[in-house]
């Protein structure tokens, strides 16, 4: 159960992180570090690890490349609509590694619990 | 595909001589001493902290010889003048421990990591930590475009300047997202670490590829370490083809794991290919030898495979809204494993090129609709662009020269290193198809490209994973002591090797992609308080240009018109007076700076001394006046305007 749940923890810790570290009152190389770090891994994370169940570093490679992929939609998209609002653009990928991580807690086998 | 050596057995020598079995009682009496305490493994011991000591000496030696270079004094070989000779040795202790490593302990995984991270740490972190400055001008243009949309929140595709780039601006996109969340003011504060970021997640790409490919960990971690000795082509700056060569490497990747072929196609299939037909029989005995019944296996289900169709086409996505040359890189050696049989699904590289063309056609419409015409010229003038790959080194100075020779030197060697490679795994009986069309597709770009005299460097940057793939596969030892010891020296050697030509290719022309501080100052003053409309004429485009508010001005640069307009030699005031005085401009400037004329000294692409020239003409005229001076760099302006502009 410890390992079913740790991930989706780290998940969800490091996206309300991000979420507070964008507010400001960090130095600024710590919110780079937390938020940078944030983007990097975690959205693509949320949902390979919910997908697929690949080794370890195939995992983390893909997650980056989930990762950065869905972090350029979100800036693209506010890009051509003409929305641009890069907080917005944060809260939506903290929203969606945050369901991303409630999802394999909620798909994983009940009687792992 | 690739299968690892058989290794010997050891049961052999483990087992005792029967001479010992007989005597065991009394050998066992004349050869007792007594117990050691237990738990102290010393040969143990020694293995596992090595590599532990080796790292801490390396970076300690370097960190303190390089602390105190002084980067103002950079000659003609660039960085490299300045590193002193323990640095130097660091690194070559540094590479030398890595294949020892590699060859002997290649379990020892995280140090192996560990050593190949510090190598890239320190090759590419340095600079960025003594020049204190973004390296390399185009950075600056790119943190410019980063900072357009940051001001602007949209795009303008039609725009008269670097008009590329918002046809293709999902790099940037992600860029000013990346520095509005994380507080950064500008990317200026993040971009100088690009190249670190980047080597190493192409790395981890690299890995992922190659253990695709095999399961012998001393092929995939030499291949890596390859890789970083002779990629010097320098696309790793904060730039869209940096982000998208990582993500090519991850679609390529994903491809070889997934879904290559694991049996070769029938005869009777191979009839019905018409261009085959006729070549049937030794077609089906090349592509029978190249499926390796001992390749790692990489079994996936039905929905898996879905679902890493799914990836590669969002990641795909993104590559197709960044940058021009990278998706048709990708789709042409999607497209090439497809034609070669070396891959299943056959509708994603259909997909693939559908989402590439339909890019072209709505997004960067209209940049094409500008473009086509000299595309379809590139596509007439195609040797030309071979040609003027390779400078005409004789306008070059003497250091140039030589940089421009171990650059040469160094991508031959890789090549023809990695064709013995290739040929002795085909001694071996193996034919590596997929591996070859990877090399070999990147080629296919010299037919299309605006990319003029850069083209050939993209080519041996997209082939780059492969050729290193190859070496690592010439050296490869077996597991019999001598003979790894013997390629262990030989390797440690070669790589040695290729560092040298690395460090002259990638350090060699840091003398003007180094920026000093005074010359950053007076783009800082120009570019904050130049008024929308102005014309900035550049001696060359080489100094900290267009990184604040660039969509306001009108550039001109002089290493480019002086070939054009000789009068902007022979009546230099007039000329620039003229062009300075036009109505349509609300002010305009002069600026020549240190780097602007090291280039100009390095290459000789003007003749020598142009740019001071002019220089020391305007400060001799009594039409200019001189608004900005350090002892770097001199900004003028018309002497009417500046004074009517003075309160």
């Amino acid at each position: 159960m410890r390992q079913r749940i740790t991930w989706p923890i780290i998940i969800i810790v490091s996206a309300l992180s991000a979420g507070l570290a964008s507010l400001g009152f960090l130095p600024t190389i710590l919110q780079f570090l937390i938020i940078g770090g944030f983007i990097l891994v975690i959205p693509g994370m949320a949902y390979i690890r919910l997908m697929l169940s690949t080794p370890s570093l195939t995992r983390f490679i893909l997650s980056v490349a989930l990762s950065l992929s869905l972090s350029t939609f979100v800036s693209m998209f506010m890009v051509l609509t003409h929305t641009w609002y890069p907080l917005g653009g944060l809260y939506f990928l903290i929203a969606i590694s945050i369901a991303g991580a409630a999802l394999q807690i909620i798909l994983s086998p009940r009687n792992q619990w | 595909m690739i299968r690892e050596m058989d290794r010997p057995t050891t049961a052999k020598s483990k087992a005792p001589p029967p001479s010992v079995t007989a005597h065991r009682g009394i050998r066992h009496l004349v050869q007792y001493r007594p117990k050691l305490p237990q738990g102290i493994d010393f040969t143990n011991l020694i293995r596992k902290t090595w590599p532990l000591v080796i790292l801490s000496a390396v970076l300690v030696t370097y960190v303190v010889s390089v602390w105190g270079a002084d980067v103002n004094h950079m000659t003609d070989f660039g960085f490299l003048s300045v590193l002193p000779p323990a640095a130097y040795a660091a690194l070559a202790v540094l590479i030398i421990s890595a294949c020892i490593l590699i060859f002997h302990q290649p379990e020892d995984s995280l140090f192996i990591f560990a050593f190949i991270f510090t190598l890239v740490l320190l090759v590419h972190g340095a600079p960025n930590v003594l020049y204190g400055t973004l390296r390399y001008s185009w950075s600056w243009k790119h943190v410019g475009m980063v900072d357009y949309i940051q001001d602007y929140g949209s795009i303008n595709p039609a725009i008269a300047y670097l008009g590329v780039y918002h046809n293709w601006p999902g790099f940037f996109a992600f860029g000013a997202f990346l520095t509005e969340i994380t507080g950064a003011q500008s990317a200026l504060n993040f971009a100088g670490w690009a190249p670190v970021f980047f080597n190493l997640i192409d790395i981890a790409a690299l890995l992922f590829i190659y253990s695709s490919l095999t399961t012998d960990r001393r092929v995939i971690w030499f291949a890596a370490l390859i890789f970083c000795l002779t990629n010097w082509v320098g696309q790793d700056y904060f730039s869209p083809q940096a982000m998208n060569y990582f993500f090519h490497l991850i679609i390529i990747g994903m491809i070889l794991k997934w879904f290559t072929v694991t049996s070769p196609p029938t005869l009777t299939v191979l009839h019905r290919i018409p261009i085959v037909r006729r070549f049937a029989v030794p077609i089906l005995r090349l592509l029978s030898r190249a499926i390796d019944s001992d390749a790692p296996v990489n079994a996936s289900t039905s929905t898996e495979r879905i679902i890493y169709q799914g990836i590669i086409v969002a990641v795909f996505g993104v590559i197709v809204v960044s940058h021009q040359i990278t998706p048709f890189m990708t789709i042409i050696t999607v497209f090439g494993l497809l034609l070669a049989r070396q891959i299943k699904p056959r509708l994603l590289p259909f997909i693939l090129l559908f989402m590439f063309v339909a890019w072209l056609m709505t997004g960067a419409r209209t940049y094409m609709q500008i473009q086509v015409s000299s595309m379809l010229r590139d596509l007439v003038q195609f040797g030309d662009h071979l040609t003027s790959t390779l400078h005409d080194t004789t306008t070059f100075s003497p250091g140039q020269v030589i940089v421009s020779a171990m650059v040469r030197g160094e991508t031959l060697a890789v090549v023809l290193l990695a064709v013995a490679g290739a040929f002795r795994r085909y001694r071996n009986r193996n034919i590596d198809v997929p591996i070859i069309i990877c090399v070999i597709a990147p080629f296919s770009a010299l037919l299309a490209s605006s990319y003029g005299g850069e083209i050939l460097f993209r080519v041996y940057f997209f082939a780059l994973p492969f050729l290193a793939l190859f070496i690592a596969l010439l050296i490869r030892p077996t597991f019999r002591l001598p003979q790894r010891w013997l390629m262990t020296v030989f390797a440690a050697v070669m790589s040695c090797m290729l560092f040298i030509g690395f460090l002259f290719a990638y350090y060699g022309k840091d003398q003007w992609n180094y920026f000093t501080p005074n010359e950053v100052a007076a783009s800082d003053y120009l570019f904050n308080n130049a008024p929308p409309g102005t014309l900035v004429i550049e001696g060359s485009r080489n100094y900290p240009s267009e990184y604040r508010n660039y969509s306001r001005f009108t550039y001109l640069m002089l290493s480019r018109e002086i070939p054009l307009d000789a009068k902007l030699v022979t009546d230099t005031t007039a000329t620039l007076a003229r062009w300075m005085s036009e109505s349509k401009y609300s002010a305009a400037f002069v600026i020549i700076s240190r780097s602007q004329i090291l280039e100009e000294h390095g290459l000789g692409e003007i003749p020598i001394g142009t740019l001071e020239n002019i220089k020391q003409t305007l400060l001799d005229s009594p039409l200019f006046r001189v608004v900005y001076r350090n002892d770097d760099v001199i900004i003028f302006r018309l002497a009417d305007k500046y004074d009517a502009a003075q309160p």
